[in-house]
């Protein structure tokens, strides 16, 4: 069977001319090829690095310790604040992806501070009315920070080397009224790149997260990017094991049926009577729940939907004349099934693609939110909603993902009802 | 037709069993059962104050080996069930006594014969047989007594199982105490089931009473830009899972704008606490409804007998809505049974965020606390009202359509 037979081409065209799901799938595939480049779009590793002279490719080469990078540090720099000192210092340069937060990355949203006319401290949202103010190592530790009252340092000060406090200084209005030790600093005004910490969730537009972050200070962005590279990645493992054992299974009642076809009718009867997702809930608690784990459970569940259907599909085909006369010619079981019988399923199998990935995206969303899916450092589209559900003044965490998922299931569903369009028998008659 | 209903009816105990079956399974093998969670108890209490051996506590000897019998945890797999199934006797009204010295002990136990009331039974040993007798020295029927010994008993007295021998399960229509409330299962799920069937009942209704007129509008002006619009807005409608509509209700409509209670479910403003839940539980609900019937009735609107009768000089109208709308319901009769099962179990989703007491939410928490008679009472509740529900589809299917005939094997 030719790819472009000219039924094949006709349905096709017919799926073409449906432009909703022509432009679904269209946006679905260039998203899906995005989402593949994955840190090179999302991350925090830059992409490029250069340090005294030496190019660096962090986001293959993985893990570079700060001392490689001729930085006092063991661990591995917070790139985004080795950038400023690259630029300050004018030892190199580096490139970070369009997003600079990986999926996973526990963030602290540290807005740049600026100071009034009058000496008050303001972050990006206004005066500081209580907080502190800080300047920061590439490693991201402290090197000094100022306690800020209404605008103004107030309370303790404190100098660190290597996490270390070393010195301190005590405030009242603004001025310094005591030192520890004496002698050693003199300066304690405030200087250089100052920044300070907003909690989590914090709303969008602050330190470069155009989204916000989520309540464990996840970047929004990074978050739903993960979230859909990880629905990619389960649809690319559910998808061939729940077809192909539906398909088997299904095939093999059809073709076969009498006593095997009962006996499993009634396997299937029984299991598909477990509530679905009470047994996802047992079986995650018995075993440790990865992506991987979760998705073969959901494929235990979902493949008698599909067995059934193809069941119906191969049991028609099981009975036309074409598939005695081969079996009269002396065919096997085996080759009749290869050659007849699965070829006659690919309409089903690609009219019900679409339905089974909304199913997968469902279930594996309801799991998380309902808190029975991924541990929660993966990134997940449900989590969030679980998130915005508690959280329910954080509107950037809801608006977003209501928007991806919502999205994502829209066009799954229009590429559907396109397809059913198209291999519509109704239409293929008129 | 009435051999192939027996037929089914005779199917039905059979996967009934099989599914009870696999999920009792279920409840044996899933960690942070009953007994874990007794242990888990007691190292926190040992970490408080760290002493070892407690005769008594979370989880003493004595408390775990009460904690396996209540559970069956006891006995084999498949005894327990039986147990639980009621198909084999099993220990009700037990409770554990040690014998004094003299090899006698007495117990005091829940009356079977008067409810809420109990007496008492004198206990003595001679040799390993244990007598029992109540207060005015005869024995009474059904109760008996065995030895219960326990692994590294700290104490040296005989310690006795006293109990009634009877058949206590499913079949004799009682399905336990829930653990966490002490309550019996089924009154547990009598205080629910009228939320969950309020729900279920409109949620039924509704999307009957619009699924059909809509698809049989849809059919009549197929290709239109009725049915155009409307098919893609059901198919978007599909697209948001209910759930996540809640959230969105909930933030918006409950806690910004307050038009909505926030939580739970109130018979006094049945209607304000019904609007949204109902239309999260809903909104995906139409889709396959009405797409079914449209096409259901445009397959059929080129059927032969539709020009026949519009030959013979029948109104369009009389040929839709009599003769050929019936043949169309044909398969949405097939769905409603599946749909009865729905009606009971509710959505445990929407109960979830929508905080409404109802079967699913029990269900749920159920799963968390690992309560498993009330998850066991559910299952079967939601698996018989699924088996029965398949049977009444084919019974639809059968009302609907007097041609269709399940005698003959398909």
């Amino acid at each position: 069977m030719s790819l472009f037979d000219p039924s094949t081409s006709q349905r096709f065209e017919r799926f073409r001319q449906n432009r909703m799901g022509w432009w679904s799938l269209l946006t679905l595939v260039t998203i899906s090829a995005l989402a593949l480049l994955g840190p090179l779009l999302v991350g925090n590793r830059p992409l490029v690095l250069k340090v005294d002279g030496a190019y660096r490719f962090p986001v293959f080469a993985g893990f570079i310790s700060g001392r490689e990078l001729g930085l006092k540090i063991e661990g591995e720099p917070n790139y985004r604040l080795l950038a400023e000192e690259l630029k300050r210092n004018g030892r190199g340069w580096l490139v970070m992806p369009p997003v600079p937060f990986a999926p996973a990355e526990v963030c602290e949203v540290m807005p740049e501070v600026s100071r009034d006319a009058e000496g008050r401290w303001h972050d990006p949202r206004g005066i500081i009315a209580e907080g502190r103010i800080f300047t920061l190592n590439a490693d991201g530790t402290r090197r000094q920070t100022w306690t800020i009252i209404a605008g103004r340092p107030h309370g303790d000060a404190r100098l660190f080397a290597e996490g270390i406090g070393i010195a301190r200084a005590k405030f009242a209005d603004g001025k310094v009224a005591q030192r520890v030790p004496t002698t050693d600093r003199t300066d304690w005004e405030p200087q250089g790149s100052l920044r300070t910490q907003v909690p989590s969730p914090c709303p969008p537009g602050l330190d470069g997260h155009w989204l916000g972050t989520d309540e464990s200070g996840h970047d929004m962005v990074a978050r739903l990017f993960g979230g859909f590279r990880l629905l990619l990645l389960s649809a690319l493992i559910y998808l061939p094991c729940a077809y192909g054992i539906g398909l088997v299974l299904g095939a093999a009642m059809g073709y076969f049926g009498g006593w095997f076809d009962m006996v499993s009718q009634r396997a299937m009867e029984i299991w598909s009577n477990i509530p679905f997702l009470y047994a996802i809930i047992f079986l995650a608690s018995l075993l440790e729940p990865t992506l991987a784990v979760l998705v073969l459970i959901l494929v235990a569940f979902s493949w008698i939907g599909l067995a059934q259907q193809l069941r119906a599909s191969a049991y028609q085909v099981s009975a036309r004349d074409y598939v005695t006369a081969s079996r009269a010619l002396g065919a096997s079981h085996a080759r009749i099934i290869w050659s007849h019988i699965l070829p006659n399923c690919t309409t089903v199998i690609l009219t019900t693609l679409p339905f089974s990935l909304h199913g997968l995206v469902f279930s594996l969303s309801a799991l998380d939110y309902l808190g029975f899916g991924l541990p929660p450092t993966e990134p997940s589209w449900g989590e969030l909603l679980h998130q915005a559900k508690e959280n329910w003044a954080a509107w950037w965490i809801l608006g977003p993902t209501l928007f991806c998922l919502v999205g994502t299931m829209v066009m799954i569903n229009s590429i559907g009802e396109a397809l059913q369009d198209a291999f519509d028998v109704r239409r293929t008659q008129k | 037709m009435r051999d192939y209903v027996l037929r089914r009816l005779l199917l039905v105990p059979l996967t009934f069993v099989g599914i009870t079956f696999v999920a009792f399974c279920f409840t044996r093998f899933v960690p942070g059962g009953p007994i874990e969670q007794a242990l888990a108890e007691r190292q926190q209490a040992d970490r408080k104050r760290s002493t070892a051996a407690r005769p008594s506590g979370p989880a003493s000897p004595e408390e775990l080996d009460n904690l396996k019998r209540r559970y069956g945890f006891d006995r084999s797999l498949v005894e327990a069930y039986a147990i639980w199934l009621g198909a084999a006797p099993g220990p009700a009204d037990w409770i554990t006594v040690r014998l004094d010295k003299d090899g006698k002990a007495e117990a005091e136990v829940a009356d079977d014969l008067i409810p809420g009331k109990s007496f008492k039974l004198n206990i003595s040993q001679t040799g390993d047989v244990f007598t029992l007798t109540t207060a005015d020295g005869n024995p009474r029927a059904h109760w008996l007594a065995a030895a219960a010994p326990l692994p590294d008993d700290p104490e040296k007295a005989t310690r006795v199982l006293v109990y009634r021998r009877a058949y206590a399960g499913l079949l004799q229509a009682e399905l336990g105490d829930s653990t966490t409330s002490d309550k019996p299962v089924w009154d547990e799920i009598k205080s629910r089931l009228p939320i969950s069937a309020w729900f279920g009942g409109w949620s039924l209704l509704l999307a009957y009473a619009i699924s059909i007129p809509l698809g049989v509008a849809k059919a009549l002006k197929s290709d239109g830009w009725f049915d155009r619009s409307s098919t893609q807005l059901l198919f978007i409608l599909y697209s948001v899972p209910g759930f996540v509509l809640g959230v969105v209700g909930l933030n918006f409509l409950c806690h910004q704008l307050h038009w909505f209670p926030s939580m739970g479910f109130n018979w006094e403003h049945a209607f304000m606490s019904t609007v949204l839940p109902l239309s999260c539980e809903m909104v995906g609900a139409f889709t396959a409804l009405t797409l079914f019937t449209r096409n259901g009735l445009l397959d059929n609107l080129t059927t032969d007998y539709v020009r026949t009768a519009k030959a013979k000089g029948l109104s369009n109208r009389r040929i839709v809505f009599v003769h050929v709308l019936r043949n169309s319901l044909i398969p949405i009769a097939a769905t409603f049974g599946g749909n009865l099962g729905f009606f009971l179990t509710g959505s445990f989703l929407i109960e979830f965020t929508f905080n409404i007491p109802g079967l699913g939410l029990l269900g749920y928490d159920s799963l968390v606390h690992r309560d498993y008679p009330v998850f066991l009472g559910l299952l079967t509740l939601s698996s018989l009202a699924m088996l029965i529900g398949n049977i009444v589809s084919d019974l639809c299917v059968a009302a609907v359509d007097p041609r269709i005939r399940f005698d003959k094997s398909a």
